[in-house]
């Protein structure tokens, strides 16, 4: 007399697990653009640990004006420099992340840098890709 | 025992006893357990599930820093009275730095540099090796794009920098 073995049907786990396999990789990449916007960082080689809990500080052309958003408000210059300030006034050892657009003027980058200091930041970073 | 049902089977089939098509049936109930066995293509299913839960961990784990990194900068202090910066000033060693004109040509040290990057980046990595606290301090011209800068700042860290400062000249290159 044969036995039969009772045994679990794992091809739906099995379709599950590729499903949300595929799902993450579709998903992440959107997901790790944290900014207001999708801002074109510039390419390096050196990779630092990411700060999680970062304000992000966007900044990207948009014809001859700029975007800038601070975390997800996005506002003008001069306001989002306010809601910098603000920001850095509540919790001033919070890493400022600077996600600027490679197309950017240095001298933009300088002066956030200086704006952000002169508000009494403690750590500054500038966002970059993997070459 | 299943031979001798079987052998019952055809005796009673060609007696025309009982149905053939009776008797086919039952075969055929008998054999098809054996023909479709699930055990077996589960187990081949295994090494497949395991591999794609191990895939979803490493992209789980990995992913959120593949696609964004950062350098950390340093900026001078400015609230800072101008006898304390000329202390700091004193006990800071300059050993690296490095300024980006507006027409892309690299001075370190106040020393143009040809635009060999290779020949660059060796002047970089032995200044570095000289320098104990390995600080880089990088200027630039305003007009320079950011990402030129950021290759820089890339540059000085691969060759050994371990803190980089960003310098705002004004009125140009000193010396």
């Amino acid at each position: 007399m044969k036995s039969h073995k009772a045994t679990m049907n794992v091809s739906p786990l099995c379709d599950v697990c590729f499903t949300v396999l595929v799902t993450l990789m579709v998903t992440v990449p959107i997901m790790a653009i944290s900014g207001k916007f999708k801002v074109d960082l510039p390419a390096a080689h050196t990779k630092e640990m990411r700060d999680e809990g970062a304000l992000n500080v966007s900044i990207k052309p948009e014809g001859d004006s700029l975007l800038v958003a601070i975390g997800d408000k996005d506002a003008p210059f001069e306001e989002a420099l306010e809601i910098l300030a603000e920001e850095i006034k509540n919790d001033p050892g919070r890493m400022i992340l600077i996600r600027a657009d490679k197309f950017i003027l240095h001298g933009m980058v300088l002066d956030l840098l200086r704006f952000a200091k002169l508000k009494g930041a403690e750590r500054i970073a500038i966002a970059t890709v993997g070459k | 025992m299943e031979m001798v049902g079987s052998s019952i089977i055809r005796v009673l089939s060609e007696r025309k006893l009982i149905d053939t098509s009776v008797s086919q049936k039952i075969r055929k109930k008998r054999e098809a357990p054996e023909k479709a066995n699930p055990s077996e293509a589960s187990e081949a299913l295994t090494p497949g599930i395991n591999m794609a839960l191990l895939l979803i961990c490493f992209f789980m784990l990995f992913v959120p820093n593949m696609y964004q990194s950062n350098f950390t900068v340093s900026t001078p202090a400015l609230s800072k009275s101008k006898q304390k910066q000329k202390e700091k000033k004193e006990k800071t060693e300059l050993k690296l730095n490095i300024y980006m004109a507006a027409d892309g040509s690299v001075f370190i040290n106040n020393q143009l540099m040809p635009p060999d990057i290779e020949v660059q980046n060796e002047l970089m990595r032995q200044l570095l090796l000289r320098s104990l606290k390995r600080l880089c301090i990088i200027s630039a011209d305003e007009t320079l794009f950011h990402w030129q800068v950021v290759d820089l700042m890339d540059r000085a860290t691969v060759c050994g920098a371990e803190k980089v400062l960003l310098l705002k000249r004004r009125g140009g290159r000193k010396g």
